[in-house]
């Protein structure tokens, strides 16, 4: 639910973070699905490299962003074991 | 083992006996002997009670009233005027389990904060009176879960009236190194103008209290997306040196506070005067609102919280978009901004590669490109090309990684180091009407200036809003040796002057307005005094050839009312051309050309040219030196002037 205001709100911002591959929005995502700290480089540029998946057209709406997002997580073995999303 | 589970055995047995007896138990009689000790040590008549009821004296009587204006805050009839009676009823409630408000809680968990100050002050015993769980309570509290409190000035936004002056709020910074600032809670305090569109009634309206002010809690980041983003103003961030204690405090009182309304004042009793009230609920020492009696200017709220001593441990600064995107060009070759203009320009999906520059380049280059996009493209501007945005961020996210963001400018003064908002003028000079300049025709005058506020185009710029003037109720009088008596010369409502020079970003007019009442030394009405409106709007460009140059240019339309004029006004168009010249940091001129064609009413025109200097010898104190034409009159003045 907190995840789904923050992209909702912030969506813009979100999208030039991890496209650009840093920036505070993108480590708010990455504390909001639970990341711990150690991991936010390797979320980062999960992130970056799979942004055309995850942003799949310009205007995507956050629930497939969200989707997305969680599916590239489950799929990375490092994050899939440290991040536990809080809802 | 066995002296834990007697002391659990003990425990037990206590509480049954506790539960059997409550009912015998009289309350009743506790709550009077509360009451009387309460009594006894005035409780009603201390500064923390006051703070927390924002009592505050009476202007035209004794007493006091609270700031406050909804109903539900008060537990006595009469709570709005008498601390003693609302003390008493607010003892007497917390022995009530009556739920109350919108929320329906018990008074113990809608007054948190009173509870506790008063359990500080009488040592509430709870085996003598009821307590209370307040579960919603605890979950809020927990869920802010504050380390650290800042104030947050949000700078100067001249395209609106509301927002001229800045603004302020309040932000828990969350506990723990990990958490990122941008889910930290704001705490906003402003009114609710929905529905009000004709603008007179909303002056009206906010001028005399008819709007409701509410505090609002907010997530950091839609402060940031509003305030950052959309309105592109920097957030000064200023870090409250505050204890555990006085942070619960506060927290608690908001809890109280957010659930009701106070009438809001434009002047006085706005956001940044009850941001005070809040701080002094923190630290009842604090004596931050007893200076702001008339109105309560939101830079003069921080410059009070920074000469606090040891109030404010650190300032840092957030810039809009605006100011990013600003940074990043001047961080560019001339190459550079070639290739951003191009990313930026092309009106295609495809964008040009430019191959030749290092990765690291490419990616700065993209993220300004991306910056820029951004700022047309929020709220304000719905819309705008998605697409193309969409593509610069796919080919941004090839780019390596970069920590290339700017996020400081070098040289910005924070606005607590700003000039003061009053300002007191001494001037002498000569003046002639006739043309020609023969000694004896030559007449010499003394001139005094007082103004509330706020800032003028030639004032220092440290802390303020660059390129603009914002002067309201300016009084001048003027004392000249031949007719041997002072005469008003001036009295403005308000000079409102916004430059925006143009530059990539920007393409936004200048504007200006000014009401008021100005002596005329022109063609008719040589020494009249008319009631003048004037209207421009236009362009400006900035140059740093020297310093810094700022030239413009406007179209006005004058009006000018007064009975000598025939027919009572004149009225018709012009044109306002001009310089800002920075020849250093603190010596500042301007050179203004104004003509103006009068059409309607008494016709005619007028050609004005004044060179004005300011000389700064500390941020409140400036030597003034001023010439100035128009028509055949002359004139040349010298004087100091102090801001305070």
């Amino acid at each position: 639910m907190q995840q789904y205001r923050f992209v909702a709100v912030a969506q813009d911002n979100l999208a030039m973070d991890i496209a650009r591959g840093s920036g505070e929005y993108v480590t708010t995502m990455a504390y909001l699905e639970g990341c711990p700290t150690e991991v936010h480089d390797s979320f980062t540029k999960m992130v970056q490299h799979n942004f055309n998946i995850i942003f799949p057209q310009p205007e995507s709406d956050p629930e497939t962003i969200l989707i997305k997002l969680e599916e590239k997580i489950a799929a990375d073995p490092l994050l899939a074991a440290q991040c536990r999303g809080i809802s | 083992m066995w002296v834990v589970s007697v002391l659990c055995l003990n425990t037990i047995i206590y509480q049954t006996s506790y539960a059997l007896d409550s009912s015998s138990i009289n309350w009743q009689t506790y709550l009077e002997s509360l009451i009387e000790h309460a009594e006894t040590k005035n409780l009603a008549a201390s500064r923390t009670w006051h703070v927390l009821l924002h009592y505050r004296a009476n202007s035209f009587s004794s007493g006091v009233t609270s700031e406050v204006d909804g109903s539900e805050f008060f537990l006595a009839q009469e709570g709005k005027t008498k601390p003693a009676a609302e003390l008493e009823a607010t003892l007497r409630a917390f022995f009530s389990d009556e739920e109350i408000g919108k929320e329906k809680l018990t008074p113990q968990c809608a007054f948190p904060a009173r509870y506790h100050w008063l359990d500080s002050q009488l040592k509430f015993n709870s085996l003598m009176m009821p307590v209370n769980r307040c579960e919603t309570l605890e979950k809020w509290r927990k869920e802010v879960d504050p380390e650290s409190v800042s104030l947050i000035f949000s700078s100067y936004f001249l395209n609106n009236p509301a927002s001229m002056f800045g603004h302020t709020l309040l932000r828990f910074n969350r506990k723990g190194d990990d958490s990122p600032g941008l889910l930290d809670y704001a705490i906003n305090y402003s009114a609710d103008p929905e529905g009000e569109s004709n603008p007179l009634v909303y002056v009206w309206k906010g001028v005399t209290g008819g709007f409701q002010g509410r505090f609002a809690i907010n997530r950091y980041y839609d402060i940031v997306k509003q305030y950052n983003d959309i309105d592109n103003r920097d957030l000064w961030e200023y870090r409250l040196n505050l204890s555990p204690d006085q942070i619960d405090m506060l927290l608690l009182h908001l809890w109280e506070i957010s659930k009701t309304n106070f009438d809001y004042f434009f002047f006085r009793e706005n956001c940044s005067y009850h941001l005070l009230s809040m701080l002094e609920v923190a630290d009842p020492e604090l004596q931050l609102r007893e200076e702001f009696w008339a109105w309560t200017l939101p830079t003069e709220t921080i410059k009070r919280v920074s000469d606090t001593p040891e109030l404010v441990e650190s300032v840092t600064r957030r810039p809009s978009l605006s100011s990013q995107i600003n940074q990043s060009l001047k961080l560019m070759t001339d190459e550079e901004r070639a290739y951003l203009k191009e990313l930026i320009e092309i009106d295609q999906e495809k964008l040009p590669i430019f191959n030749l520059l290092p990765p690291e380049r490419q990616a700065f280059i993209t993220d300004t490109a991306i910056n820029f996009l951004h700022y047309q493209n929020n709220d304000r501007n719905p819309g705008l090309d998605k697409k193309k945005m969409y593509s610069l961020l796919l080919q941004r996210s090839q780019l390596p990684g970069s920590k290339s963001q700017v996020s400081t400018v070098p040289g910005l003064v924070s606005p607590d180091k700003g000039h003061d908002p009053a300002r007191f003028e001494i001037t002498g000079g000569e003046f002639q009407s006739d043309g020609r300049f023969p000694e004896a025709s030559r007449k010499s005058f003394v001139e005094l200036s007082i103004q509330p506020g706020f800032h003028s185009l030639l004032s220092l710029e440290d802390g303020h809003a660059p390129n603009s003037q914002i002067n309201y109720l300016n009084l001048e009088m003027r004392y000249e040796s031949k007719s041997q008596e002072w005469r008003l010369q001036k009295f403005n409502l308000v000079e409102i002057i916004s430059l925006y020079p143009l530059n990539l970003l920007n393409y936004e007019p200048s504007w200006k307005i000014v009401a008021g009442w100005e002596r005329n030394r022109d063609y008719s009405c040589a020494n009249c005094l008319p009631f003048i409106i004037n209207f421009g709007l236009g362009t400006a460009y900035q140059s740093s050839l020297f310093n810094r140059e700022v030239y413009f240019g406007f179209l006005d339309i004058n009006f000018e009312s007064d009975h000598e004029l025939n027919s009572g006004y004149r009225a018709g168009f012009g044109t306002t051309v001009g310089l800002l010249f920075d020849i250093t940091h603190h010596w500042r001129i301007a050179l203004t050309g104004n003509f103006k064609q009068f059409t309607s009413g008494e016709k005619g025109s007028v050609n004005r040219v004044e060179l004005r200097q300011r000389y700064y010898l500390s941020r409140n104190l400036e030597v003034i030196f001023d010439i100035k034409s128009a028509g055949k009159y002359r004139e040349g003045k010298l004087g100091i002037a102090y801001y305070f």
